[in-house]
């Protein structure tokens, strides 16, 4: 189903890229993909995501969905360590290229290793209908109530698809997580920033895209977050951005 | 001869004092005015004699008083400045303001703005169809907001100010400002608003209601659907406001049904529907969505969930 389901090789590159290389100011902080796949949803409405990493333990998984806006509707995450995740954000257009996309995410208390099975359950929208969902794990983002300092939601036509936060930040360092729809293959899909990870993949009519973006902010500026694509196509995504957990220890924990 | 000078002099003296006195009259601001479609702003704006515009006929017409539609027409945008009522009783009183502001309320603070039966179209590219700078009390009653440019209400009091809309019906606003949508409460200064909402139905906006700054109050028996952006968004991260939707159905708007961002953002729901919208409540920032376990929020891409439940007493 998955157009582009990671090698080995390729998921070890990508696991590399994103544990460190691509965030060389916290040793701290480790990303990583854990899964990214698209597929039609089971008779239960369900779409099994097999993961190719292991999520450690107080580890943070977020979780991008994209679908047909009219029928993706109430969506729940089950993974193996029975995890409840909680909306970050969704934004859903029923017009033109009826693209649905979400954000969820929550901590997982124990850990849970590679090549274990997570389940999309999308509990309204018929058996058959193309989903993709990408998983990645982080071990220095907050949650809670208060860990959000910023979303967007936008869509467009293009080749720059681009989500800015509706607010500025203010100094302390900050995880930004994009989450795109495509309406067809974002071929190219790479970041229009340094320093940032992104990951996509299609379904097999390749009409349904999913494109997620992670990457670090520190400043006081715009909380942003785009990529670049080789040709225009119909896009819709949303963006949080949460606060490092490590800005809440002293260092004595 | 001497007493026949003095007696015409006085004649004349009692005739210009009469004329003066009679003109005086006749510029006297009435307490009820009248416009008509046929009517003419060199009228006196009186029942036979009526106006053209509302701009003609409010200057004719005294504070706390009331303007009068006599017949179905284009009465054209004003600004009002002190106590009035406007008010078409069963005929269409339409004010089109493409390019610019439909009503501006620049009024004093203990001033009461009532506006009826009213229709007001921005034909996509107006500014705001009402915008609301100063003034006690604004009350609209049986009106039409749509395809402006910019926010169907926008209301930015300067000191504490009610804004209450009954029967109000707004579409298709924000079409050109991005910060622009149904209803827009952002006070200013010292400002304050108290909204009182009931039957209104928003569709089509850039955003339902946005709320910015010291505001409480309550929606109730309300709709907002099919916005770009946000139903109904509480802003609070340093400024209170406390809102209750009662009855409220909000329903397939592209980002968040229901949302509160900030520390002191409050929005408490009772007997509502959140649906069919990306996400269905949206707590941000420490926002918070209190729900008296009534409400039924399903059907959107992903549902969300009130920070707390509050028990019905």
């Amino acid at each position: 189903m998955s157009r582009r389901a990671p090698s080995k090789r390729r998921a070890l590159l990508l696991a590399v890229l994103l544990s460190g290389a691509a965030t060389p100011a916290s040793a701290q902080q480790a990303l990583g993909v854990l899964a990214t796949t698209c597929g039609p949803l089971d008779a239960n409405r369900s779409l099994p995501v097999d993961t190719t990493a292991a999520v450690p333990a107080r580890a943070v998984v977020v979780a991008s969905v994209v679908g047909n806006g009219v029928v993706l509707d109430d969506l729940v995450l089950v993974d193996p360590a029975s995890a409840s995740y909680t909306a970050i954000g969704a934004r859903r257009t029923r017009a033109t290229a009826k693209l649905g996309v979400a954000q969820l995410f929550a901590p997982v208390v124990s850990a849970v290793p590679a090549g274990s099975r997570f389940t999309l359950r999308a509990v309204a929208a018929p058996p058959g209908t193309s989903v993709c969902v990408s998983l990645a794990a982080f071990t220095d983002v907050a949650v809670g109530a208060a860990a959000m300092q910023s979303r967007a939601a936008a869509g467009g036509n293009n080749a720059t698809p681009a989500l800015t936060g509706d607010r500025n930040g203010d100094g302390t360092p900050q995880v930004l997580l994009g989450s795109f729809a495509f309406a067809a293959d974002p071929s190219g899909f790479a970041t229009a920033q340094p320093g940032i990870v992104a990951t996509s993949a299609c379904d097999a009519a390749q009409t349904l895209c999913i494109g997620a973006l992670a990457g670090n902010d520190a400043g006081g500026g715009a909380l942003a977050l785009g990529a670049t694509l080789g040709t225009a196509v119909n896009w819709s995504g949303v963006l949080a951005s949460l606060d490092r957990d490590s800005m809440f220890k002293d260092g004595f924990e | 001869m001497v007493r026949s000078t003095i007696g015409r002099v006085a004649v004349v003296l009692c005739a210009l004092a009469f004329s003066l006195a009679w003109s005086g009259g006749a510029s006297a601001q009435a307490t009820r005015t009248w416009v008509s479609g046929v009517g003419d702003d060199a009228n006196p704006c009186s029942r036979t004699a009526p106006c053209k515009t509302f701009a003609g006929a409010i200057s004719k017409t005294a504070a706390s008083g009331t303007i009068n539609v006599l017949d179905p027409g284009g009465y054209g945008s004003v600004t009002i400045t002190k106590s009035i009522t406007i008010e078409a009783d069963g005929d269409f009183a339409g004010i089109t303001h493409s390019g610019t502001t439909g009503i501006i309320v620049n009024a004093l603070p203990t001033d009461v703005i009532t506006l009826r039966g009213i229709t007001l179209d921005g034909f996509g590219t107006g500014l705001n169809s009402i915008r609301f700078i100063a003034g006690g009390t604004l009350l609209l009653e049986h009106v039409d907001i749509n395809t402006t440019g910019g926010n169907g209400i926008l209301f930015e009091p300067s000191s504490a100010s009610t804004l209450s809309l009954h029967d109000v019906s707004i579409s298709r606003t924000g079409l050109v400002s991005t910060t622009a949508g149904g209803v827009s409460v952002a006070p200013t200064g010292t400002g304050s608003a108290a909204l009182d909402f009931d039957d209104v139905r928003i569709i089509d906006a850039r955003f339902g209601v946005s709320i910015a700054g010291p505001a409480t109050g309550v929606i109730r028996d309300s709709t907002v659907s099919s916005t770009g952006e946000d139903g109904i968004v509480v802003n609070g991260a340093t400024i209170a406001s406390d809102i209750l939707l009662d009855n409220v159905a909000v329903s397939d708007c592209a980002t968040n049904g229901v949302a509160a961002i900030g520390a002191n953002a409050v929005i408490r729901i009772n007997n509502s529907t959140i649906s069919g919208s990306g996400q269905g409540v949206l707590t941000s920032a420490n926002g918070r969505v209190l729900s008296f376990g009534d409400n039924r929020i399903a059907g959107n891409v992903v549902n969300g969930a009130p920070t707390q439940v509050t028990p019905l007493q």
